[in-house]
């Protein structure tokens, strides 16, 4: 007995010591050199050459269909979710063929694609990685935070695609700037929060990625005192309910049981969101699933028709 | 006494439980708030469809798992016998994923029902193979029978869930908690939940008697045939109604009824309104465990449970040599 | 060679040959015999020795490994319903992934594969858990040891569902078909990093298939006629261990095969695990490898999780023997 539990206990401090040792990813794409069969790509796991112009390339996670379908260059395999394609990618990937799921993608699939680049997550496909190089180059980086415009930049330029990058984000840019200044006249000082309703508790998003940036940022809406900017979301209690006082409130509902539960209570039917009507069902993909521009870019689209669609017509 | 101070002490966690929440609300507010409702105050709205339900539910919980496992204990001379050993959360837990799966808009109630059914399927299906072998019900074979069930009955909820991935929706029902539970549901379970424990209780004797041995029981008259059949039903409703508005609450079944035995000695007669009354305030007391350790989150009720009801299990195995 | 073995060991042969034949890539029977003999594509090579081969092999190895362990435990404990996962292996290994994933979520930088490491430190110490909370006065007594499993699965996995419902959505998706089982992407290393523990493993508990016997016969018997009760039954159970603990680390959560190779094995042969042990291997290898063919073929190029389908292959099966046993009290 003595023998197993020092075993164990080694193997802990093996383990420790491991954590301790591991290289932190590089969360961007760098390029570190330039030779004559393309550019040499600094990436989660080392470093890859990417073909000059990659012309058949296979994404294994959303965020990269995104910014391939936004660089106007879209994948020519992708992975799917479950539940489908995102609706907001739905054009720009309607003729990509399907390599399975995220996490666990069809290898032979993939190679009968005859790709010159593969792009996936560090941390999902971090373990396939000697097998997709055999397949082909291969560049894996992990999802971004709010920094999304330099990771986005970085990704086009170890493509060879910084051009279309920066057009995409400028694009996005300037159509939220648009949106903000709109917002800013009609409604100025108004608060916003996002809740997410689940099973057993209730979530206020914060402004640290993904929808968050979009909304506090970018759109310059004023978040409800209860909204964590530093974070992604921070869990309520029911109990907080009344607090809620904002004056808009974007909600993403994924158990529509709980979520009539809890309309029926006097507590949400007297906040002042509630009795406005200022309460929006939004969806989750765009909202809280993706980053990149073309998302971000419904979520604006999607303020601007719930907040301000009456007031321009 | 025992019942009598532990009565009190129930009591008083329910008082406590109710005026601690998320929301600062005082003393004073809190008992006007149940006994002077005022529907525009939100900090009376907070107390009375949020909290009371809440507290309330934790309690006929409690008590429920607490009797079913101590009526468990007295039909099958078995120590180990009790809910979370037999099943309750695998069928459960099946019939929650195809609910969830296949019938969409079942609501929060019809979920209920759902889970209700699976997990009295559970743990008639253990019980029956557990019981229908030579030599009947000893622990090993219920418990080794209870695993297989629960590794069967999980491996089909895997595959549907897998093939919709509703994985994570399903856990929010699995794990245990109160905290989603409002009048509504209460409505619809407190009259069985309190039926059932009321009929517990006026089994009580006959139960006592059938733990000293079928025949002993027989010939002091006792129907032993209609009394096993009551008190079974008894089991199933209490612990399916427990784990319809709960979820997995582990190891409450199995503690309680020991607690009791320890306190009030081997007689039945006094193990399951004792057992009805502890587990009550276990399950309180726990539940206030699970707002207070880390607020604004809050720890899954079955997670407390499983902290005290681990070890106390592994003593159990330990101790009784006896016919394990 | 027993007939039921030789009948095994040609199925096992025919299901290998149907693996090597299926998949997304397509290759005609006659081109891979061609690429085996060393005259094929690159990319028909690549299909066969980095994909379908390893994947293969571990499938194989994987379900050698699982039934074995599960013949000797049920052999130390004198119980056929004990499964390796029964000791707090899967748990032990499950609840690490997930520990792992979570830190992994909270930023903590963690070097690829290292995910079968920490599964496989899980899963050992679990089990070391469950045997110091079954051990009285320096002996490990069955019943106890199954009870006292039972006891540290239901408090690894009450942890593992706390932290499962922290984790995001993408990560807890990569979790659940980790504890599912699963050999997406198995490569040679892994194969090279199991392929050890069968190969010591193995022999020896092959060699120790004659105390088995005489330990099922009681510890009153065993002794009586000269084991070493304690001393064999703690050396059987740590080879068990380490079998099991080290298929799980690098294939997941893959259930029932532990438990139905070695019921089929008893069914066909009988009991002696001279006789028993090898052919319930093969029945394992056999169950995991057309688990496997199924997984990457049915929805093709979505892949099944391949735990998901032996348990949909394993699970009437093994309600049916529950019944059976159940009626002639054998459980």
């Amino acid at each position: 007995m003595h023998l197993r539990t020092s075993l164990g206990r080694s193997l802990a401090l093996l383990i420790f010591s491991l954590f301790a040792a591991g290289a932190a990813f590089a969360q961007t794409a760098v390029v570190v050199g330039e030779t004559p069969e393309g550019r040499t790509v600094r990436h989660g796991l080392g470093e890859t050459v990417v073909p000059t112009s990659p012309q058949r390339i296979v994404s294994l996670h959303n965020i990269f269909s995104e910014a391939l379908v936004a660089f106007g260059h879209p994948p020519v395999g992708a992975t799917v979710r479950p539940t489908g394609l995102p609706d907001q990618l739905a054009d720009g990937l309607a003729d990509v063929a399907t390599i399975g799921e995220s996490d666990s993608p069809d290898f032979e699939a993939i190679l009968a694609l005859k790709p010159d680049l593969i792009l996936g997550q560090a941390d999902v496909h971090g373990e396939f990685y000697d097998l997709l190089t055999a397949i082909a180059p291969t560049v894996l980086l992990d999802e971004p935070e709010a920094e999304w415009r330099e990771w986005f930049s970085a990704l086009g330029a170890a493509l060879g695609m910084q051009v279309e990058a920066d057009a995409a984000v400028a694009a996005y840019d300037s159509e939220a700037e648009r949106v903000k200044a709109s917002l800013a006249a009609e409604l100025p000082g108004e608060t916003v929060l996002v809740l997410r309703v689940r099973e057993k508790d209730i979530r206020v998003y914060g402004g640290s990625r993904r929808s968050g940036p979009v909304l506090y940022s970018d759109l310059g809406l004023t978040p409800h005192p209860l909204v964590p900017l530093d974070k992604e979301h921070e869990t309520i209690s029911n109990e907080i309910i009344p607090e809620l006082t904002a004056d808009h409130i974007f909600l993403m509902v994924e158990d529509e049981a709980r979520q009539a539960g809890l309309e029926a209570t006097a507590l949400w039917q007297g906040l002042p969101a509630v009795q406005a009507g200022h309460v929006y069902r939004v969806n989750m993909e765009p909202w809280n699933r993706s980053t990149g521009p073309i998302s971000f870019g419904a979520i604006v689209s999607d303020v601007e028709q719930l907040l301000l669609g009456g007031a321009l017509r | 006494m025992v019942l009598l101070a532990g009565a009190v002490a129930l009591v008083a966690a329910l008082v406590w439980s109710v005026s601690v929440g998320a929301a600062g609300i005082d003393l004073g507010t809190v008992w006007r708030a149940v006994f002077a409702f005022d529907h525009s105050s939100s900090q009376h709205l907070v107390i009375q469809e949020f909290r009371l339900p809440r507290v309330v539910a934790s309690a006929v919980v409690g008590a429920s798992l607490a009797v079913a496992g101590a009526l468990m204990q007295g039909l099958t001379r078995n120590p180990l016998a009790s809910p979370t050993l037999m099943g309750l959360n695998g069928g459960a837990s099946l019939l929650l994923v195809i609910g969830i799966a296949f019938l969409p808009g079942l609501g929060f109630t019809g979920l209920m029902l759902m889970s209700f059914v699976g997990a009295a399927c559970g743990v008639g299906l253990v019980y029956g193979l557990g019981s229908s072998g030579r030599g009947g019900l000893t622990p090993v074979r219920l418990a080794l029978a209870g695993t297989a069930v629960s590794a069967l009955l999980g491996s089909l909820a895997d595959g549907i869930v897998h093939a919709t991935r509703i994985a994570q929706d399903v856990l929010f029902y699995l794990a245990g908690g109160v905290q989603g539970v409002r009048w509504p549901q209460l409505d619809l379970m407190l009259p069985w939940a309190l039926g059932a424990l009321a009929l517990a209780i006026l089994l009580a004797p006959g139960v006592a008697l059938l733990n000293l041995g079928e025949d002993v029981a027989r010939g002091l008259g006792q129907r032993t045939g209609r009394l096993r059949f009551l008190a079974s039903l008894c089991t199933l409703v209490l612990a399916g109604g427990a784990v319809a508005l709960a979820g997995g609450v582990g190891f409450v079944g199995l503690v309680v009824p020991h607690m009791m035995r320890f306190l009030v000695g081997v007689d039945y007669r006094w193990i399951i309104p004792g057992s009805a009354v502890f587990g009550a305030l276990l399950l309180v007391l726990a539940d206030l465990g699970a707002r207070m350790v880390n607020p604004p989150y809050e720890l899954p009720v079955g997670l407390i449970t499983a902290l005290i009801g681990v070890p106390f299990f592994i003593y159990l195995a330990r101790r009784g040599d006896q016919g394990l | 060679m027993t007939r039921p073995l030789a009948l095994v060991l040609m199925l096992l042969l025919g299901a290998t040959v149907l693996s090597l034949n299926l998949g997304s890539f397509r290759i005609t029977p006659g081109e891979l015999l061609q690429t085996a003999a060393g005259r094929g594509d690159a990319n028909q090579e690549l299909v066969l020795y980095r994909i379908r081969l390893p994947r293969l092999t571990m499938a194989v190895l994987v379900g050698i490994g699982l039934a074995t362990a599960g013949a000797v435990l049920q052999g130390v404990t004198r119980n056929s319903l004990a499964d390796p996962g029964i000791l707090g292996l899967t748990a032990g290994a499950g609840l690490a992934v997930i520990l792992l994933i979570y830190l992994q979520e909270r930023g903590l930088a963690v070097p690829p594969g290292i995910r079968p490491v920490v599964a496989f430190a899980g899963a050992g110490l679990a089990a070391a858990v469950t045997f110091l909370a079954a051990r009285r006065h320096g002996v490990v007594l069955p019943s106890q040891l199954l009870l006292a499993g039972i006891a540290v699965n239901a408090g690894l996995s009450a942890v593992t569902l706390v932290l499962s419902m922290r984790l995001d959505r993408k990560l807890y998706d990569q979790a659940v078909t980790w504890l599912a089982g699963t050999l997406v992407g198995r490569d040679w290393q892994q194969v090279l990093s199991l392929l050890p523990w069968l190969i010591v493993l193995l022999p020896i508990l092959w060699a120790r298939s004659r105390p088995l016997d005489i330990l099922g016969l009681g510890d009153g018997a065993a002794t009586g006629l000269g084991v070493d009760v304690r001393g064999e039954r703690a050396w059987l159970l740590l080879a068990a261990v380490g079998l099991a603990g080290s298929s799980v680390a690098l294939a997941g959560g893959i259930g029932f095969v532990g438990l139905l190779g070695p019921h089929l094995a008893r069914r066909l042969v009988g009991p002696q695990h001279g006789r028993m042990l090898p052919l319930a291997a093969c029945l394992g290898a056999l169950l995991v490898v057309s688990a496997d063919i199924v997984a990457r073929n049915l929805l093709r190029p979505v892949e099944l999780p391949v735990g998901i389908v032996v348990g949909a292959i394993g699970a009437p099966y093994f309600l049916y023997l529950l019944a059976r046993a159940g009626r002639e009290g054998e459980i």
